[in-house]
């Protein structure tokens, strides 16, 4: 594998207390490979009708006026102060101003050198539409890979019908960047890393290995054939895969090949791993829901990466 | 390859702009319903659309009162200087007038010593200072708009909370209650005087405009004095707000049931600022002047007027920056509700509102809430649940020429019916986009939307009952 720049991480902060467990998994990353981490807030900009025709930025200037800090800031000091004791954070800094797009009163950033030469950046922004504001912090920021909390408990049964998407879920949809959807992301368990004999498969094993090699992280190889007779491909795809991994110094600790439902085996055989990395669907966005990699990101009850 | 995304995004940000499009195009297409005109037709497609974007907001909402002028001239095929005349009116201008003051009086700081103020007078009990917050910003959001008021007290309560504790849980049970005491206390008081909020002008001029002739002395009550609209009002205020607070003390308990030493760290804060300067007391003095035209003038020369008055004293006496008001105002909703209101008299005049009013009727004849109390706990609850899917102003300047023609065919007090309409808008307890008070407290982070529902109910039943109490008791003492 030829040099590479160290890795850019971007942590969605906000989306519920599931994202703060990827920071711990950040930080290992980090260690490993000087990462640069960007921690974001983006807050639905809420002016207009809803807000009476007064817009909310009086409200947030006068509660800067009094010396208080906006609730996305509190959200991300508590992040940053994760970083800090995990010893990714060197430094103080202070918050600056920074326009980006939306209410400029809402929008902030703080940049800390990081323990190894990499930065890390607290981010504050407002944007009419949430998922659009990560995707487009994931385009700007560069990112090679992004953290989303996803909701602790998969929605299961007709829930799933009638509940809107989770951010998480649509952001994974969305975004061109690799997604994490993050679920009690406790690294130290290994990755299973499902394959097939597809071009995709091929494509992503070699981000698969770098993050496998980023955090220092165990990986399994698993390939699920829909019945028997899809059998000798999944089996050809995991020696394959096995192979590459082998070639780019790292040796996984099992290879599986299993045979039924893809997204339940993956789902089911996941439970014991910190992550489960998957290829992203070659279906378009508003039909990614019905792919494997999505609907084991909506299932599972672990941290699903779908590499892009 | 690059454009996919980029139309996907596109697709994505607007697709209830064009499923609303859709729906407009098939409602051309199909035939006009018996008993209504075709322009009142094309009123109505103009109307769902208009409603639809204001719910969903795909598109910027001046974008959508730039469509309703568009359509009025291609569609109804107005002339565009009757059109540009419909525009303005004293609730147009009052909603300008207000929105400048709401900037100027956030901004002169006198928040800090109001917070002062109303914890010398409550002392430290957690209770005590949540009824007090309420207390006094149910009393200015009478007056001042709702917006004003929140956006005031906010960093009051913002204060309190983080002087008060450091653990996560118990600091946001006290929140929702700090925060619900400000935000409902905010959206109950706007129905108590005309310049409490946009959805009170706009009746206003509603009835003005549908049923006052300058030729009829009959039709005076129908031009509806800033006093008169108090008496009519205010002690339904009045009423609900203590009750409003033992909802909230029953429905969101607190473990700190003491701020003493928060109130001293407050104390202590703010206490350094010293005492009240002379810009102050000027500003204090025109606000009270203010009120003071509204109350005693503004049946002569427009409550827009006096707005507008207000504020340019402000800005002449340089306590605020043209700056300040430019970007704290959100020139693009008066524009909005400019349009709203002349969609609102185009429903009337093309026989729209009737024909919709009359479908209304057929819907509740069946069970009998066709005419009396029932017929105002129906109009209640029609109000009630659009006002909680848009902003109070906009479900009033929809529904107004409907509910003011329902009054007419069924030979209710149109008087009635237009204020139960514009007090009912009030009652948007159930999310967050509700009312702009809700909006601003729950921009502090705190607040989750279940938090709305879970009191919602509680406040919304307790204000219907107040409501439909006061019309049947006490609005015929006072000649309503």
């Amino acid at each position: 594998m030829t040099h590479q720049e160290p890795m850019k991480i971007l942590i969605g902060i906000g989306g519920g207390p599931e994202a703060f467990t990827g920071l711990k998994f950040a930080a290992r990353m980090s260690g490993k490979d000087c990462a640069s981490i960007e921690l974001l807030y983006v807050r639905a900009q809420d002016s207009g009708l809803t807000s009476g025709g007064m817009e909310v930025r009086v409200a947030r200037e006068n509660i800067l006026e009094w010396g208080l800090e906006l609730p996305g800031m509190t959200a991300l000091r508590k992040a940053s102060d994760i970083l800090r004791d995990l010893g990714e954070i060197k430094g103080e800094s202070e918050w600056r101003h920074a326009q980006t797009g939306g209410d400029p009163a809402g929008e902030y950033v703080q940049e800390y050198r990081g323990s190894c030469g990499g930065t890390v950046t607290l981010k504050l922004r407002t944007s009419p539409d949430v998922t659009t504001a990560v995707v487009d912090e994931a385009e700007r920021f560069n990112a090679d890979l992004v953290i989303v909390g996803g909701s602790p408990e998969p929605v299961e049964g007709l829930r799933r019908y009638l509940t809107p998407r989770s951010l998480a879920l649509t952001v994974a949809a969305h975004c061109k960047r690799s997604v994490i959807v993050a679920r009690h992301l406790e690294p130290g368990h290994g990755h299973l890393v499902c394959v097939q004999e597809t071009e995709r498969s091929r494509g992503m094993l070699e981000r698969a290995v770098r993050y496998a090699q980023a955090c220092d992280c165990p990986t399994t190889l698993l390939s699920v054939a829909p019945d028997t007779a899809g059998l000798e491909s999944a089996r050809r795809a995991v020696d394959e895969a096995d192979a590459f991994f082998r070639n780019h110094g790292v040796t996984p600790l099992e290879l599986l090949v299993e045979t039924g439902d893809p997204a339940e085996i993956i789902t089911e055989i996941g439970y014991d791993f910190s992550l489960i990395v998957m290829a992203e669907s070659a279906k378009p966005w508003f039909a990614k829901t019905f792919s494997v990699a999505h609907e084991v990101a909506a299932r599972a009850r672990n941290s699903v990466l779908i590499v892009k | 390859m690059y454009a996919s995304p980029i139309v996907i995004h596109y697709l994505r940000e607007k697709r209830w702009f064009l499923i609303t499009l859709v729906i407009q195009a098939v409602m051309l297409i199909a035939p006009v319903p018996e008993g209504i005109s075709p322009e009142g037709w094309r009123v109505l497609i103009m109307t769902a659309g208009a409603t639809i974007l204001f719910v969903t907001e795909p598109i910027p909402l001046p974008a959508v009162a730039l469509l309703i002028i568009l359509g009025q001239v291609f569609l109804l095929g107005l002339d565009s200087s009757l059109v540009a005349s419909s525009l303005m009116k004293d609730s147009v201008l009052f909603i300008m007038g207000s929105l400048m003051l709401a900037v100027a009086l956030v901004k002169q700081k006198l928040d800090k010593r109001l917070a002062l103020l109303i914890v010398s007078i409550t002392g430290s009990n957690t209770y005590n200072i949540a009824f007090g917050i309420s207390v006094f910003s149910g009393l200015l959001a009478s007056f001042i708009g709702e917006h004003t008021v929140a956006a005031m007290m906010l960093p009051v309560a913002l204060s309190l909370l983080q002087l008060a504790t450091d653990d996560d849980n118990k600091r946001r049970a006290l929140a929702v209650l700090l925060l619900f005491s400000i935000s409902y206390a905010c959206a109950m008081a706007g129905i108590g005087t005309p310049s409490g909020g946009a959805r009170n002008a706009i009746m206003i001029d509603y009835l003005r405009d549908f049923f006052y002739s300058a030729d009829d002395p009959a039709t005076s009550q129908f031009r509806v004095s800033y006093f008169k609209w108090m008496v009519y009002a205010y002690p339904v205020f009045l009423i609900q707000l203590p009750l409003m607070h033992l909802i909230l003390r029953r429905t969101f308990k607190t473990e700190i049931t003491d701020l003493g030493p928060a109130v001293e760290k407050l104390k202590a804060q703010v206490g350094g600022e010293g005492g009240l300067t002379g810009q102050h007391y000027l500003a204090i003095a025109l606000f009270v002047l203010t009120l003071i035209g509204w109350v005693g003038f503004s049946s002569k020369v427009g409550m827009g007027t006096i707005a507008i008055l207000g504020a340019t004293l402000f800005l002449v006496t340089g306590l605020v920056r043209w700056q300040d008001i430019n970007t704290g105002v959100n020139w693009g909703v008066v524009l909005l509700y400019a349009a709203a209101i002349s969609l609102g008299v185009q429903m009337r005049d093309t026989g729209a509102a009737a024909w919709v009013a009359g479908l209304f009727m057929d819907g509740l004849a069946p069970l009998g809430m066709d005419r009396g109390i029932g017929l105002l706990a129906a109009i209640m609850l029609l109000t009630t649940l659009l006002t909680n899917t848009m902003s109070n102003g906009a479900a009033v300047a929809v529904l107004g020429p409907i509910v003011l023609s329902i009054a007419m065919a069924t030979g209710s007090n149109p008087l009635a019916v237009g204020m139960i309409t514009a007090m009912s808008s009030a009652f948007a307890y159930f999310t967050v986009i509700g009312t702009p008070a809700s909006t601003i407290v729950h921009s502090s982070g705190y607040l989750r939307p279940s938090d709305f529902m879970k009191v919602g109910w509680r406040m919304a039943l307790m204000s219907f009952a107040v409501m439909l109490l006061a019309s049947k008791l006490y609005w015929p003492l006072v000649g309503l």
